[in-house]
């Protein structure tokens, strides 16, 4: 298969792969082809992870998160994150530490792209996911079977296999709970209290022995349901939504199980995929509230405040995404649930408030003028046309009758009659604001 | 004594001629029809699977397991366990419930749940929200019900949370989801105000223009559509003059108080979706009280709120409903939490409550437990749900739970 690398396309790959490209970025990207594109994305993050250590409250936390996103040369890695922390969700909400939390999505970031057992491994030692789900006080002879259940249900198998019959027993729940006992925390670090470690044999998927968690973990990677799931998973995130059942599912499953459960090997597969640059795919995702306000600000040329300020938590938790606090073990609920009303009333308020931002100290800077250019060719521009520059530069479609809708609204003076369109400082400061605005709340700008 | 607004107008339907002195918003309700779609149901969904065991606690079943047997340390204690007869009780901390089910406004239904029950959260919350034990229906059980209703001029339900529920699904027309009305302002450049007018004309242009295009822009136009006229007719709804005491930095008062004031609004909005997090108790579920306080919130919330409607004419035409996924395992763990369970009690309250148990308590008997170590069931989750459908709401219980047959339980008056 050979994906024919046009503009479209370029612009698809740079909307799911990262948080949307400005005209310049997929210029640029056409220029170097899929290949080098692709090499530069599937690239991890080389600058060392450095959680904050001055943070002092959840909203922090959040804004540095998203300054890392808005700055990153490798957005892949922070959109990859994001994947797994809607994966392993864990919350702020039970673990009560921000500097675990702050670790934990380090754990997250550094195994992104490896094996999924090294990532299943490291995330059963992270001391947030120990407190989350209780194995920290799962002991022999007492266990707590939370994480043991989430592992199976959540994180690896899932419930149900393709054919929709059980991947695991109740039994195979205590089994698991059993392997993982002792595993446990000491001064926020993780442990291993031999003395609460039910040593004893346990049977699980077919295996007999002395069964320890690194045991369960190994078994569970190459386990063919979780071969087929975490690919599904990626694929659903990345492309679009499918079903176990989708033959696609071949395909990435094969390329799973033949890498050693290389991540980066399966998102490589998916990014070079025809279906992954079909007319399904384009569009087809509603955006993240994360997405939603990286990508807006990323794609205006803008920047965040420094100092992380703690109004972009506000403004994530308005749009039904606070970082580092998933509502539940099962993460966010995606797609058209991300714009039910309260979400798609914030993108529309958020959307004024990132447009309209003037202020020095305003969590958001950019210079609107910049969309439209050089100021000698302002002159040449009609409302239509200055509408779809805009449009283009915010990397969004819009069908006719939104077209004609914002071409009005460019023209309308205070009484809502259209004037003649005069280009100049007062009509950027007031119009092109405004056309930012609305762009932003559209339906069409949810999509990815 | 005061008159309550719907007994002074229930006094007044003679008088046609005092119309004229009515404000528009209760003459709606003079006016409303009744049966169907004329009661109103505050849905409570206690989010993670509340320990129905502590909540309604069977401490005088079976000899007395449920502290010898099953909860040795996290058990209730009995000295404060709230006698309810036959050896079940209150959870101490509720109180104003107990008050509430000696005067016959608090219906328990006892042992609900479905066949092969799932002990996952995502399953189980799936299957309530459904009302379908197979997990197979498209659409949620109240989203049905208000299909069954036709389209609403105004929005009828709403889910009081950040996300919509799966239970309002299926409904057909736009059901919205929010926990404040103050965000319901169409935003406005401080530099420009004059403006303000000609950016929301364009948003509602845009959204008129996408009716019927590809089905997720139609989908978010419709419910940009429905904000503007949610805008409009929440500018009109007037603060709620609260009398009920509710519990302080708890979500499930936010929800209730925005319930209460929607519903005086009289607005025609009826059925009120609210999840409330925190149940999914795996340890330390009594360190500092936790549970017990959370059902002593759970208990004051509800009755604040009864005190509110009554306060202004309509507890009688509003049932509190009280739903968790599932109950928690009959041993309490090693951790002094317990772990996924099936079965749970059902709350129904209201002065439309039948009051009493609705059904009887499963076994506490060892011998009787599951292969998985769970309660057996007594009550199907759809004869508990349905039985609201048809005998409060006024719907078609077979049409929303198609293929079960209705064994109607004791729970409306």
């Amino acid at each position: 298969m050979t994906v024919d690398w046009n503009a479209a396309n370029a612009a698809h790959l740079l909307r799911r792969a990262g948080f949307g490209g400005t005209r310049k970025e997929i210029d640029k990207a056409l220029k170097a082809g899929l290949d080098k594109t692709l090499a530069s994305l599937l690239k991890p993050e080389k600058s060392k992870f450095k959680p904050p250590t001055s943070v002092d409250n959840l909203q922090r936390l959040q804004s540095w998160w998203v300054a890392r996103m808005l700055k990153s040369k490798h957005p892949l890695t922070e959109k990859l994150t994001l994947f797994w922390h809607n994966h392993f969700a864990t919350s702020i909400a039970k673990v009560g530490d921000l500097q675990l939390m702050a670790l934990h999505m380090g754990t997250l970031q550094s195994y992104a792209f490896g094996t999924f057992e090294d990532m299943l491994l490291a995330v059963s030692r992270d001391p947030a996911m120990l407190i989350w789900l209780d194995n920290r006080v799962n002991y022999a002879n007492s266990i707590n079977e939370n994480y043991a259940r989430e592992l199976q249900e959540l994180f690896t198998t899932g419930v149900l296999d393709r054919n929709g019959q059980p991947n695991y027993t109740e039994q195979e729940v205590i089994e698991v709970a059993r392997a993982f006992t002792g595993w446990s925390l000491s001064h926020d670090e993780f442990t291993f209290k031999a003395n609460k470690h039910d040593s004893g044999s346990k049977t699980f998927k077919g295996v007999t022995g002395a069964l320890d968690g690194t045991d369960v973990i190994a078994i569970l990677a190459a386990d063919a349901a979780t071969a087929r799931r975490i690919p599904q998973k990626l694929w659903s995130f990345f492309a679009y939504p499918i079903a176990l059942d989708d033959p696609l599912c071949d395909e990435l499953e094969q390329l799973y199980t033949s890498s050693g459960g290389q991540i980066a090997a399966v998102l490589d597969g998916i990014f070079r995929h025809d279906a992954f640059y079909s007319v399904t795919a384009q569009r087809a995702l509603v955006k993240s509230p994360v997405e939603f306000f990286v990508g807006a600000v990323h794609l205006l040329q803008g920047k965040q405040h420094s100092g992380y300020p703690y109004e972009i938590g506000d403004v994530l938790e308005e749009l039904g995404q606070s970082l580092f606090a998933p509502p539940s073990v099962f993460g966010w609920k995606e797609g058209l649930k991300w714009v039910s009303t309260s979400g798609l009333l914030a993108r529309n308020t958020r959307g004024e408030w990132i447009a309209d931002a003037r202020d020095k100290d305003h969590p958001v800077q950019y210079k609107p003028a910049k969309l439209l250019g050089k100021k000698k060719d302002w002159a040449t521009l009609d409302a239509a046309g200055l509408v779809q520059r805009v449009l283009d530069e915010l990397d969004t479609t819009a069908s006719p009758a939104t077209l004609a809708a914002l071409a009005a609204y460019v023209l309308a003076d205070d009484s809502g009659v259209p004037q003649p369109l005069v280009i100049d400082d007062d009509f950027v400061d007031r119009k092109l604001r405004g056309l930012v605005s609305l762009v932003l709340g559209t339906p069409d700008f949810q999509l990815a | 004594m005061t008159i309550s607004r719907r007994d002074f107008l229930r006094n007044f339907v003679l008088v046609p001629a005092g119309f004229a002195l009515l404000p528009q918003s209760l003459l709606r309700a003079v006016m409303a029809p009744s049966g169907a779609g004329t009661r109103n149901l505050v849905l409570i969904d206690l989010r993670g699977g509340n320990d129905g065991l502590n909540m309604v606690v069977p401490y005088g079943l079976a000899g007395g397991t449920y502290s010898s047997e099953f909860r040795p340390t996290l058990g209730v204690p009995l000295s404060g366990v709230l006698p309810l007869g036959g050896g079940i009780g209150l959870n101490p901390g509720m109180t104003a419930l107990k008050s509430h089910f000696d005067a016959g406004r608090l219906a328990i239904a006892q042992g609900v749940s479905y066949a092969n029950p799932s002990f996952s959260h995502e399953v189980a919350q799936r299957v309530w929200e459904k009302g379908d034990p197979g997990d197979a229906a498209a659409d949620g059980w109240l989203g049905r019900f208000l299909a069954g209703l036709g389209a609403p001029a105004s929005p009828n339900a709403v889910a009081v949370s950040d996300t919509l529920t799966l239970a309002l699904t299926g409904s057909g027309s736009f059901v919205p989801n929010f926990d404040k009305l103050s965000d319901f302002a169409f935003p406005s450049d401080s530099h420009h105000p004059g403006d303000k007018g000609n950016r929301r004309a364009a948003y509602s242009a845009i959204a008129s223009g996408l009716a019927g295009a590809d089905s997720q822009l139609a989908t978010m136009a419709a419910s940009s559509a429905g904000i503007l006229d949610l805008i409009d007719v929440f500018a009109t709804v007037p603060p709620f003059p609260h009398v009920g005491t509710y519990p302080t930095n708890t979500s499930l008062s936010t929800s209730l108080k925005l319930s209460a004031r929607l519903l005086n609004a009289d607005i025609g909005m009826r059925y009120f979706h609210l999840p409330w997090g925190g149940f999914d108790t795996h340890a330390d579920q009594e360190v500092d009280g936790y549970h017990t306080t959370r059902m002593q919130k759970l208990s004051d919330a509800m009755d604040a709120f009864w005190q509110d409607l009554s306060s202004v004419g309509l507890a009688g035409d509003t049932l509190v409903v009280v739903v968790s996924e599932f109950g928690r395992t009959v041993y309490e763990n090693g951790s002094g939490g317990t772990d996924h369970g099936s079965v749970n009690p059902v709350l129904v309250f209201g002065n439309g409550a039948a009051g009493g148990f609705a059904s009887a308590h499963p076994s506490m008997d060892p011998v009787d437990l599951g292969e998985n170590g769970e309660l057996p069931m007594t009550t199907d989750l759809r004869d508990v749900l349905g039985t609201l459908v048809q005998e409060w709401l006024g719907g078609d219980a077979g049409a929303v739970f198609p293929g079960h047959v209705l064994s109607t339980l004791p729970l409306v008056a």
